[in-house]
């Protein structure tokens, strides 16, 4: 039986490990130091207050925007996107979409449908969703409103062009899904004038669960999704409508955001090379009975993929991978049926691979090894 | 310190950029709750020593920092 680093091969749903400092950080907090964020201004108060705005300008740094004070957390993407796409005064009219989106867009754009007369169009794109930025305008009408990418595909990893979008959308606000790339792809939301991006904590960033938010260019154009409690202009009964205290009603996840800046200043170097992953992705693409879901540009693809095989079920895959090998993988539609309609494997989905940073190139060699194995038996 | 001039932000992030950047520069500042007679946006302030207030505004405002300052006795 290989020898693998370790067996976790899930990391597009959570990732795991974490970097050390991360537990420890979130021990620490828990153990010596508590207290909430800027309710008060003795130590305790002041020093957790510090932290988390540390970890707001740390955030800045992999966002690639200058204005912190636009970021405001929240306690995961799918919360910040329906912040968001909620947020925005939508109302007949259209939003162009990736064709690989995840349900954390699908279902909110798909009550605003049936609320508020919005409707979705997929944006035009090559066979594997990768979207082709020169065609886009020709989609563009008199009633589109918001364009929504999602960065990184979370079944076959495609890399959306998100600069060379920018580029052919015009003046149309932006919105960039980072959740499966943001730690392993970089991302410039100034450079590329993204006016708003979704992220989370515990995927590629490493930090813990119940972590995550989002960042607004334009904080007038978009309205609170909860209210609450902010500790400014306490006298007031509405919301405050600064930033980021206009989005971050009721007591901060301080414990989370702890494990965050603790990972976010630990962040580790991957593993492997780009090369290692299309090494892996080559070696299935022979064997006859399968289907590798993956970029079919290597430069686009990102660090998940998928497999389908014409007699395994993809749970039957996961659950062999598991029995005989230990392998964690994830089986099914991963929130993604639209994602999965375009790719056409709706809908028994697909078995998806997502290594982490903490994996080497042998691992990969060794997931091609057992992957052969129980796809050819 | 509490005797000392105030400096009031809209929010828990400015207040707390606002000390950061002080304290780079080496200005001694303290952060306390806005005394309940200010209306201010923000339950927190920073106070800072009237010598060295002169080169704090210097210093916040080249950082585009938006602020009020508040002495001791005046309605806010």
């Amino acid at each position: 039986m290989p020898a693998f680093t370790n067996t976790y091969f899930d990391n597009a749903s959570t990732s795991w490990p974490k970097p050390a400092e991360v537990p420890l950080a979130i021990s620490e907090f828990m153990t010596s130091v508590g207290g909430t964020y800027g309710r008060a201004a003795y130590q305790r108060i002041y020093h957790t207050s510090a932290m988390v705005e540390e970890c707001r300008e740390e955030m800045a740094k992999v966002l690639g925007v200058a204005e912190s004070g636009d970021i405001a957390f929240s306690q995961n993407a799918t919360y910040a996107l329906n912040s968001i796409i909620m947020g925005l005064d939508l109302h007949d009219c259209e939003v162009l979409i990736s064709p690989l989106e995840h349900n954390a867009v699908m279902r909110p754009l798909e009550y605003l449908k049936t609320k508020r007369n919005v409707h979705w169009k997929v944006l035009p794109s090559q066979a594997d969703g990768a979207i082709i930025p020169e065609r886009i305008p020709e989609h563009i009408g008199d009633k589109t409103r918001l364009v929504v990418i999602n960065h990184q595909s979370n079944v076959n990893g495609v890399i959306q062009p998100v600069q060379e979008i920018r580029q052919f959308i015009g003046d149309l606000p932006l919105l960039v899904d980072t959740t499966q790339s943001l730690g392993s792809v970089p991302f410039e939301g100034d450079r590329w004038e993204v006016d708003f991006i979704a992220f989370t904590g515990h995927k590629g960033l490493l930090g813990p669960t119940g972590t995550g938010g989002f960042f607004v260019r334009n904080p007038e154009l978009l309205a609170p999704y909860a209210y609450g409690g902010t500790g400014s202009r306490s006298e007031s009964l509405e919301m405050p409508m600064f930033s980021p205290d206009k989005y971050e009603a009721g007591t901060h996840n301080t414990v989370g955001v702890c494990g965050l800046l603790a990972a976010l200043k630990n962040r580790s170097r991957c593993g492997w090379k780009g090369a290692d992953l299309q090494r892996l992705l080559q070696r299935l693409q022979k064997i006859p009975q399968v289907r590798v879901i993956s970029a079919s540009d290597e430069k686009q693809q990102g660090n998940v993929f998928s497999i389908v095989h014409e007699n395994l079920k993809p749970s039957t895959i996961a659950l062999r991978l598991y029995d005989r090998f230990g392998i964690e993988i994830r089986s099914g539609l991963h929130c993604a049926p639209q994602a999965h309609r375009f790719l056409d494997t709706f809908p028994s989905g697909t078995a998806r691979f997502a290594p982490s940073n903490y994996h080497t190139p042998e691992d990969l060699k060794n997931l091609g090894d057992v992957l052969v194995e129980i796809l050819t038996d | 310190m509490t005797k000392e001039p105030l400096l009031l932000f809209p929010n828990v992030h400015k207040v707390m950029t606002a000390d950061r950047i002080c304290k780079k520069n080496n200005i001694t500042t303290r952060v306390i709750p806005v005394p309940e007679e200010i209306s201010s946006e923000c339950g927190m302030c920073l106070v800072v020593a009237p010598a060295e207030m002169e080169r704090c505004v210097v210093v916040l405002e080249e950082q585009g920092l938006g602020f009020k300052i508040h002495k001791r006795g005046e309605d806010a």
